[in-house]
């Protein structure tokens, strides 16, 4: 394949995939527990682009399901972005976001934030975001700090350290929920993931934060294909090693904080996504990294859509739908893997 | 349920029957007392019937009661019996007095041991997560009375049939009177028209209480008209809230802690209640617990509704 | 001939001095001191885990360097990782791959220390990828998935991607453990015109043969050292590789190739205790006695051969064996000393093999020492006009012999078990 037609198909796939993403995010606007005909959907969008209009329309499409779909399509970009550098760092293609205890750590800080904050929405829109981000950086510079030894840091040292790490602050988040009973309700539910009830200022956040975690991986593309080959090989063609395992280990790591900030726990996005992308775009990062983040952001898209319209009105958290489609991934994957045999 | 309670009405009734009679012919001056004291003494053995559907006897007059629920806990206070209520949950609050009895444990989950070394011989329990404790309570020799009333009506009931157990009918009666009573006045002045309202019980995810609960219930006798056609605790969607558009927002305190927060949420500045101001709290303690305050909780969500009507 | 593979200008060299590496407290090689000058393969040999590869892996940071230095122009160990591998490529025994890479993908790797941040591969970057995996043999492979590739393919696309490093030194850790012949050659062929061209070369090999024929000069690493590099031939003698590999090998040139070439004949661990040993004489040559001296030593016997040329099989066997021999020049003939000594040798053994050997004028005094030697002798073969050579005394001596009651044995076995029957009637 010459290098041209190759460039042709990385724009094509991104291409369809942007239109795919756009696809999502129309379907995700215009369904919702209160069902409302195309045309006042379309017409609220438009309104919105000129000012704020104020029939129901304006504020279900505006204030509610706009921010919402548009939050789940960055943090599933974020999370299947973090699962593409934390499966090139582990040079395993089923490694998750969560492999180092980041999600027990921002899951205590939401819990202390939680239970500390009362019941005032301002404060908790606020505080559960601080101090999960708090909790899942926190988290991942002691996982780093453990799993370091003569300023090299080894896969399964960091594995280890964070499934340490994992059990312990799980721990610690059940020991503070027996004591405040009352806020068990809130951080379960928001340990399921969800994303009802977030609003513009999610967004600018989240968006922020992705642009900025994004730019290591995109401008690294290449250094993320060899360390594929193993930490010494890399070097010897050139990457300086160490260097790029933290920087590629930090941008994963606050791309996943934000969207765990935001969005509770929400699992198998992550893995699932960048392993199903590789399958088909092939390995290189150049398109691998794009591709997967524009997939997770359908995904996350499409999630949410069901969870809000299975059982309407009443809202599943969106972390228990992407599960039960993690469950048949893996078996497809291991029906696949018998079959190559 | 229902086939009972006539049976406990008539029981009971024939009982405040006997007592009136007995306080009529009695009219005389240092004869009372005695006489009195035989009409208490002769209300027991009691036999009443429970929310849990026991037909439960009661031997002699209590002299040490438990309750395992703040509402109950104010049934006994309210019908005069604080002096011989001797265990209570730490969630018992009021009156002010109920601090300085014995706690044995909490509302979920009562403390066998502590209760024991009380040496009741009347518990009073609600049926759902108590309901499994009863026959524990039975082998320690106590008579276990459930009370647990999801209406009004059962309410007044409930009163009725904790006097009996406790030998305490005329005051039972009274506050029963009184009640009904208060109920009559809030409802001449909030008049005929209902007013459209929301009542979150929890803020996330967000829940309210729909038809056939006790809230409902209450928000009718306040003269409103919940938005909320579904039964029972239900989960909302704000897209829903924004459809149906209540006049009055309300929330329990448990719930949300400052009316002003609520205009932070996403899409509620649309709210027709919240861009008016009418967003109130209400005591959790006055409109959760089915006792004698609940009238209280009435009036409170009744000013919530008809401003107007109470001067506000 | 080497396009794009050389970067135009000076070659650099590779120096280790007085270098120790090894890993966190445990060092493998000490204090090694050698260069590989630009345009010269050395190779690097050695029994498993005398630390080869260890000492390879401490040019690119694979393990430590504990002492010394080891430069490529500037101190290796202090160069950043991206200038380092435009400077030195490293072909390591490849692992298999778990990422579906295409072959092409996989090489286009090998420029990535010549492309800037933002810069994708240039056509001079294309030209290299293609011309590299011409020479490699690889560009059919192009398309293929590296997961999917044997091991002698993924050997070659890994020396490819070090080429497209376009490196001025390469080091390789045995390139062709996986090749068939055709490939390995064809590797070992492109990295001598790489090495001609002006490339340093280091590589590491286990084949003691294709490191003798291809490198210009060897080292052998044992016992945590380094022994300074020199000329196959000299470096590869057979004390050498008796001391350091613990094998009994046969060292010649070869006369085809013009190289070593190495036969092992036997392991050093095989050879008996020669508590219950005799000592044996051999009239042989030619290699007429290869077999049966090899048999003999592995049984714990020592042998004592006579007077054998230089260049004469059995010779170089002889010496591989440590067998007692007196040594002739090529075509030479035994002087009186030669003759005194053979004389000597073989009045100390129990008796005496004569191999089935032509006989010439130059070597009969050997079979005339065996005759005259008075000890039993085991005549193996007939003595035909086919081996006499030495106008009819080779017969009359042989005659002799059997007169006095020297056995005839027909094949090696016969002459072991007359061997066995000598010793016993010795007692």
């Amino acid at each position: 394949m010459t290098a041209s037609s190759e460039r042709n198909r990385h724009a094509l796939t991104l291409v369809g995939l942007a239109i795919a993403l756009a696809a999502a995010i129309i379907a995700g606007v215009a369904f919702g527990a209160v069902s409302l005909p195309p045309g006042e959907v379309l017409g609220a969008v438009s309104r919105a682009l000129s000012g704020h209009g104020s029939t129901l329309a304006d504020a279900l499409v505006v204030d509610l399901r706009l921010p919402r779909v548009l939050l789940a399509a960055l943090v599933g970009a974020s999370l299947a972005l973090a699962g593409v550098l934390y499966q090139a760092l582990f040079k395993n293609p089923l490694a998750d976001p969560y492999i180092l205890g980041v999600s027990s750590g921002a899951g205590l800080g939401a819990t202390l934030s939680l239970s500390l904050l009362g019941t005032s929405y301002l404060a908790r829109a606020v505080g559960v975001p601080l101090g999960a981000f708090a909790g899942a950086l926190l988290t991942m510079l002691l996982v780093v700090r453990l799993a370091s030894r003569r300023g090299r840091l080894d896969p399964t040292s960091l594995l280890l350290a964070g499934i340490a790490i994992s059990y312990t602050l799980s721990a610690i988040t059940s020991f503070v929920l027996v004591f405040d009973r009352e806020s068990m309700t809130s951080v379960v539910y928001w340990m399921m993931g969800g994303l009802g009830n977030r609003s513009w200022e999610h967004v600018a956040t989240l968006g922020a934060m992705l642009a900025a975690g994004s730019m290591v991986p995109l401008l690294f593309h290449r250094e993320l294909d060899l360390m594929l080959l193993g930490d010494e090989r890399a070097g010897q063609l050139g990457v300086a090693v160490e260097r790029f395992k933290l920087l590629a280990l930090g941008s994963a790591s606050l791309v996943v904080a934000g969207a765990v900030s935001v969005s509770g726990l929400i699992g198998f996005v992550g893995l699932m996504t960048p392993h199903m992308v590789r399958l088909v775009v092939g390995p290189r990062h150049r398109l691998l990294l794009p591709a997967s983040a524009l997939a997770g952001a359908i995904v996350l898209v499409v999630a949410d859509l069901l969870a809000r319209i299975v059982l309407a009105p009443v809202e599943i958290p969106v972390g228990i739908v992407t599960a039960l489609a993690g469950g048949p991934f893996f078996v497809w994957l291991l029906v696949r893997k018998e079959r190559s045999r | 349920m229902a086939r009972h309670s006539i049976m406990a009405r008539l029981l009971i009734a024939a009982l405040a029957a006997t007592l009136m009679l007995g306080a009529l012919t009695g009219c005389g001056g240092a004869a009372e007392p005695p006489e009195e004291a035989a009409q208490i003494e002769a209300a027991f053995p009691a036999t009443v019937t429970d929310d849990a559907g026991r037909e439960v006897t009661i031997d002699a007059r209590p002299e040490r009661i438990v309750s395992l629920a703040p509402a109950n806990t104010e049934i006994v206070a309210g019908l005069g019996a604080l002096d011989r209520l001797v265990g209570v949950t730490s969630y018992c609050d009021y009156p002010a007095e109920v601090t300085g009895i014995e706690k044995v444990g909490d509302f979920m989950t009562p403390n066998l041991e502590a209760i024991t070394a009380l040496d009741p011989d009347l518990v009073l329990v609600t049926t759902g997560v108590q309901a499994e404790i009863i026959e524990q309570l039975e082998a320690l020799g106590a008579a276990v009375v459930a009370v647990d009333p999801q209406t009004v009506d059962a309410l007044f009931q409930s009163i009725r049939t904790v006097g009996a157990a406790i030998g305490e009918t005329p005051a039972a009666e009274e506050l029963v009177v009184k009640m009904e009573a208060d109920l009559a006045e809030i409802g001449e002045k909030v008049g005929s028209v209902p007013v459209r309202c929301f009542l979150e019980i929890a803020q996330e995810p967000l829940f309210t209480v729909g038809g056939d609960t006790l809230l409902n219930e209450l928000i009718e006798y306040a003269g409103g008209e919940n938005v909320v056609t579904e039964e029972g605790y239900v989960p909302y969607s704000v897209e829903q809230l924004l459809a149906a558009d209540p006049a009055v927002y309300l929330a329990t305190k448990g719930s949300m802690s400052d009316p002003a927060d609520i205009a932070g949420r996403p899409g509620y500045e649309n709210l027709a209640a919240v861009s008016g101001g009418a967003v109130f709290l209400l005591d959790d303690n006055l409109v959760s617990r089915p006792g004698p305050r609940i009238v209280e909780g009435i009036r409170q969500i009744a000013e919530a509704l008809h401003p107007d009507a109470f001067g506000q | 001939m080497n396009g794009r593979l050389i970067p135009p200008g000076d070659g650099v060299p590779l120096c280790f001095r007085r270098v120790s590496v090894g890993y966190g407290d445990r060092t493998v090689v000490r204090e090694a001191s050698f260069d590989v000058r630009p345009g010269e393969f050395v190779g690097l040999v050695g029994p498993n885990g005398a630390g080869k590869s260890t000492l390879l892996r401490a040019v690119t940071g694979g393990a430590e360097v504990k002492m010394g230095d080891i430069t490529a122009g500037d101190s290796v160990v202090r160069l950043h990782e991206r200038e380092r591998a435009r400077l030195i490529g490293v072909v390591p025994q490849s692992q298999p791959s778990v990422f579906a890479f295409t072959a092409r993908a996989f090489v286009e790797m090998g420029r990535h220390a010549h492309l800037g941040r933002l810069e994708s591969l240039r056509p001079e970057d294309h030209a290299v990828v293609g011309e590299v995996m011409e020479r490699t043999d690889t560009a059919r492979l192009a398309d293929e998935r590296v997961d999917e590739l044997s091991g002698g393919d993924l050997q070659r696309l890994t020396l490819a991607q070090a080429l497209a490093q376009q490196p001025r030194v390469l080091l390789l850790d045995e390139p062709t453990s996986h090749l068939d012949l055709n490939h390995a050659l064809q590797v070992l062929d492109l990295v001598r015109s790489l090495a001609d061209g002006g490339m340093a070369v280091l590589g590491v090999f286990h084949d003691l043969g294709i490191a003798a024929r291809y490198a210009d000069r060897i080292s052998i690493v044992a016992e945590g050292g380094v022994l300074p590099p020199r000329a196959p031939a000299e470096a590869l003698d057979a004390a050498t590789i008796s001391q350091v590999f613990g094998v009994r090998a046969v060292v010649r040139t070869d006369p085809v190739t013009g190289t070593v070439a190495i036969t092992p004949v036997l392991r050093g661990e095989d050879i008996a205790r020669a508590e219950s040993g005799m000592r044996v004489g051999l009239v042989c040559g030619s290699g007429t006695g290869a077999s049966l001296m090899r048999q003999l030593v592995l049984a714990g016997h020592s042998v004592a051969c006579g007077a054998l040329n230089r260049g004469d099989v059995d010779q170089a066997v002889a010496e591989a064996l440590g067998a007692r021999l007196v040594e002739l020049p090529p075509f030479g003939e035994m002087d009186e000393t030669a003759v005194a000594e053979v004389a000597e040798s073989f009045s100390e053994v129990c008796c005496i093999v004569v191999c089935p050997t032509p006989f010439g004028r130059a070597n009969l005094p050997n079979l005339h020492a065996a005759v005259t030697s008075g000890r039993p002798l085991i005549l193996m073969g007939d003595m035909g006009p086919d081996r006499d050579f030495a106008g009819g005394e080779a017969r009359r001596l042989w005659n002799e012999a059997v007169s006095h009651g020297a056995v005839q044995a027909r094949s090696e076995a016969d002459a072991l078990v007359e061997l066995e029957r000598c010793r016993a009637e010795k007692g």
